[in-house]
């Protein structure tokens, strides 16, 4: 898609740097914040999955419950057959991408509010599901005692060997939501999103890349819950409700959607912001929900605006306009 | 040979009649014209046989096949395609991206494959479709600016080329003239009949009398959703009940 | 049987409240297009204001009512003013500031109210009403039910018999076409929105006596809202009105013999199974294009 440019030698280098920081740091970090960091990982990946959904322009309310579906589905693989974590992750994945698509027929005959409303509708049902299913799910406390994995002898209780193993696995992850994303599919969803009859015109099943693009976010958001449950040890259906679902929705446009890495920026920047304002407990989400309403009356393209407005403010128009499909 | 047949297609919305027992066919490789007033019901017509609406009564057949009642990307597979009435492209991208959509048809590649890069002979040799098209409809030199960026006459050029890429038989265009100066619509006349002779037949809905004439083998008039007249541009300027439609019914 | 014929009872009272709120979520949606996400909230302020007036304060039920009500259409029409209106080319955005207002509304809520178990407001009207022997409808549910009828029947009245009712209507079914004719739909965006939230606030303060008041309550009155809105059709507040008492019945029933979560399960997956048989709901329009 790119007309050919490789990435520039200066941004090699600050990935490099931003790698080689984001090994070391877990060893400086209290154990409250090496927990903090894993999470933060696994958000990540969350959030960029939930962004392949957005990429049709269509917004859903269910992304969080698949994540729980990922989630269960490693307690329970667990817990029941004891399967290895290489086997529970894509279960996971599998299984809330399966759940996706079972929900296609019904939920993708809508549009905007209608898709909003059934995919909320839907995910509210599944997470009764768990509250309600005891002998299952086990209700309201869920499952635990989900054993920590133990790897090539590394036991994975301890924070920095999950820490980088979350660190590959969401790397690795992300790799492949980019490639879709810059590939003809990508493409093809950006079209969805802009002009839907003038794709349909030319071939486009819009239904088909919708599914897709639902099912793989799904997929993927699945395996952000596993890595979560290996962890934490238990899962329960409080962990996925709507709140959960809004906070993937505020690091999202509060870090903007236009780029790949805007969500990544979102949920980075929150998730410290959240940690700095852990003291006010009772007015937090009041704080989260303000946070939304300015995001979207004074920042609607999301912090990762932030720097082409600098650019455009201070800085010399020195390269030409790319469009954001060919970018980052 | 008629490669597009229209029967007695009636397409009604609640208590509105937008199209009544409509029929015509149109001829492979002819440029034909859909005329008429204001609200005539041609641009509703052109949404029946791409398949945005369905008609409430009647068949359309392209190539012996009936395709009243498929959905607007199967009938761009099968080969027709419709461009839109105000300029319509993928603002937010660039020429050659906008023009890639229209490859897709010829050149989709699963997850796997594209992730993989597996498709990548595919991928280029849609890539060089893509830079074909664009070259001869005078795109080339544009292809990495906006298409929000672009004159009027490149943007309807742009339409065109999008349209064109996914190979289609039949171009349905929906008033590409419009807005246009004599220079402009000139240009657009001769893309059009380049496009012709690449083999491609030709629907216009149009009110520019000057390209209707200039480029139309033969013309179909409809008036308040009803067949008026049919015959070629000669006939049609000569014909008694056109004319009164146009001037009574504020063309 | 009596059990069965209690939960009928009980839930044409609930259905009173559904469709109070549903509605003004329609007629919310249908008027400016825009979800109000926070319409659960705005319920949950009108019982909140009840139990500081009321159950804290003295004052008597009937002027903590008329206080909700006010109240919580000063919120909604703040919100339409602040919220709504700049993102009026933005649904979407418009969206998600109400759910920046929800929960906004809740901290308010616990911050008053404090942490604890959920409040409960003794009910004003004392006393069962007693038909056939065996049904037994206290007065206070009585009372509720008359008011809902009455603010239903006045919203009716409104929306058919008066030019105003007209202007909004003619703004839901195509606001550019409205705006042609000379309706300034800006104002009628306000009506709307005050109608809307005034009837969420009525809710509420009806609601109060009868339920646990918390801040986290508003959560079971979206859901149902979207329930009830979808199965009646988006668009239509008649369809919002059967669907709520429908619903409702439904709702109770099932909870009587097979307990609330399965209630709650069975309302969504029959909101899912209507989407996809008719996508119109009960006697919604075509949303079609």
């Amino acid at each position: 898609m790119n007309s050919g440019n490789g990435f520039p030698v200066r941004n090699l280098a600050l990935a490099a740097i931003a790698l080689v920081a984001l090994l070391i740091t877990p060893h400086f970090l209290s154990f409250h914040h090496q927990d903090l960091l894993i999470f933060l990982t696994i958000n990540v990946l969350a959030v960029c999955s939930y962004r392949l959904v957005t990429l049709t322009g269509e917004w859903s309310l269910i992304h969080a419950v698949m994540m729980g579906v990922g989630a269960y589905t490693v307690a329970l693989s667990v817990n029941h057959f004891e399967l290895a974590i290489w086997f529970t992750l894509p279960l996971a994945g599998c299984a809330a991408g399966l759940v996706a698509a079972l929900l296609c027929f019904p939920l993708l005959r809508m549009t905007q509010f209608y898709f909003l409303i059934g995919s909320f509708a839907a995910g509210e049902a599944i997470r009764l599901t768990w509250v309600e299913f005891v002998g299952v799910f086990g209700g309201t406390s869920g499952l635990r005692g989900v054993e920590a994995p133990l790897v090539w002898g590394i036991d994975f209780i301890d924070p920095i060997p999950y820490f980088y193993f979350t660190l590959c696995i969401v790397s690795f992850c992300l790799l492949i939501l980019y490639r879709i994303e810059h590939s003809r599919i990508g493409l093809t969803l950006h079209a969805i999103h802009w002009k839907t009859p003038l794709a349909e015109s030319v071939g486009v099943d819009a239904w088909r890349y919708r599914a897709l693009a639902f099912i793989l976010g799904s997929f993927f958001v699945g395996i952000a819950g596993g890595l979560k449950v290996h962890y934490l040890g238990s899962v329960t259906p409080n962990q996925f409700t709507v709140g959960f679902m809004v906070f993937i929705l505020i690091w999202v446009i509060v870090g903007g959607y236009n780029k790949f890495y805007g969500p990544i920026i979102g949920v980075v920047v929150l998730t410290i912001f959240d940690e700095a304002i852990r003291s006010f407990e009772v007015i937090r989400p009041a704080i989260y929900g303000g946070m939304l309403i300015l995001s979207i009356l004074f920042l609607p393209l999301g912090l990762e605006s932030i720097p082409a407005k600098l650019k455009a403010r201070f800085g010399k128009d020195s390269a030409p306009r790319k469009s954001p499909v060919a970018g980052e | 040979m008629a490669i597009l047949e229209i029967h007695n297609v009636t397409k009604q919305f609640g208590g509105l009649l937008a199209l009544d027992d409509v029929s015509f066919e149109v001829e492979e490789g002819e440029i034909r014209g859909l005329i008429g007033p204001n609200g005539a019901g041609k641009s509703t017509m052109f949404k029946n046989i791409a398949g945005f609406y369905q008609p409430t009564k009647g068949s359309i057949v392209y190539q012996g096949k009936n395709i009243e009642g498929k959905k607007p990307h199967t009938i761009a597979e099968m080969g027709i395609v419709r461009t839109f009435q105000e300029t319509t492209l993928f603002q937010e991208m660039t020429v050659f991206e906008n023009a890639l959509v229209g490859a897709h048809i010829r050149s989709r590649s699963s997850v796997f494959s594209a992730v993989l890069g597996l498709d990548r002979a595919r991928q280029q040799a849609a890539s060089d479709k893509v830079l074909e098209v664009l070259d001869f409809m005078g795109l080339i030199d544009r292809r990495d600016q906006l298409a929000s960026e672009l004159p009027l006459g490149s943007q309807r050029a742009l339409a065109l080329a999008i349209a064109l890429v996914s190979e289609p038989k039949v171009m349905l265009l929906d008033e590409p003239f419009a807005g246009m100066n004599p220079e402009e619509t000139n240009h657009m006349m001769d893309l059009t009949r380049k496009v012709r002779e690449s083999g491609i037949t030709i629907v216009l809905v149009e009110h520019d009398m000057k390209a209707v004439m200039g480029l139309c083998h033969y013309l179909t008039v409809l008036n308040f959703g009803q067949l008026l007249a049919e015959g070629t541009p000669e006939e049609i300027r000569n014909n008694d009940r056109v004319i009164e439609a146009y001037l009574g019914g504020g063309g | 049987m009596e059990l069965f014929l209690q939960s009928i009872a009980n839930g044409l009272v609930q259905g009173g409240f559904f469709a109070l709120f549903a509605v003004g979520l329609v007629l919310i949606f249908g008027v400016m297009g825009v979800v109000n996400f926070a319409h659960g909230e705005l319920v949950m302020a009108g019982a909140f204001t009840i139990w500081v007036l009321h159950a804290q304060m003295g004052l008597g039920y009937i002027p903590a009512l008329a206080v909700a009500i006010v109240l919580v259409t000063a919120i909604g029409l703040l919100m339409e003013r602040l919220l709504f209106r700049p993102t009026r080319s933005d649904p979407l955005g418009g969206l998600i500031c109400s759910i920046g207002i929800l929960f906004i509304l809740q901290v308010i809520a616990a911050l008053i109210g404090g942490d604890g178990p959920s409040k409960q407001v003794p009910p004003p009207y004392e006393g069962t009403l007693v038909m056939f022997d065996s049904l037994r409808i206290p007065y206070q549910r009585v009372f509720s039910l008359a008011v809902s009828v009455t603010a239903l029947a006045s919203l009716w009245f409104f929306l058919t018999r008066t030019r105003l009712g007209w202007a909004l209507r003619a703004v839901a079914m195509d606001r550019e076409a409205a705006e042609l004719q000379g309706i300034n739909s800006n104002r009628i965006s306000v009506i709307a929105i005050g109608v809307g939230t005034a009837l969420a606030g009525l809710a509420g303060g009806l609601i109060a006596p009868l339920t646990n008041i918390n801040p986290h309550m508003g959560h079971n009155v979206i859901v149902t809202a979207f329930i009830v809105t979808i199965v009646g059709g988006v668009g239509s507040l008649s369809g919002a009105v059967l669907a709520a008492i429908l619903y409702a019945m439904f709702h109770t029933l099932i909870t009587v013999y097979f307990g609330g979560t399965i209630a709650t399960i069975s309302g969504l997956i029959l909101m899912v199974v209507v989407l996809i048989v008719k996508p119109t709901g009960l006697m919604g329009v075509k949303v079609s294009e």
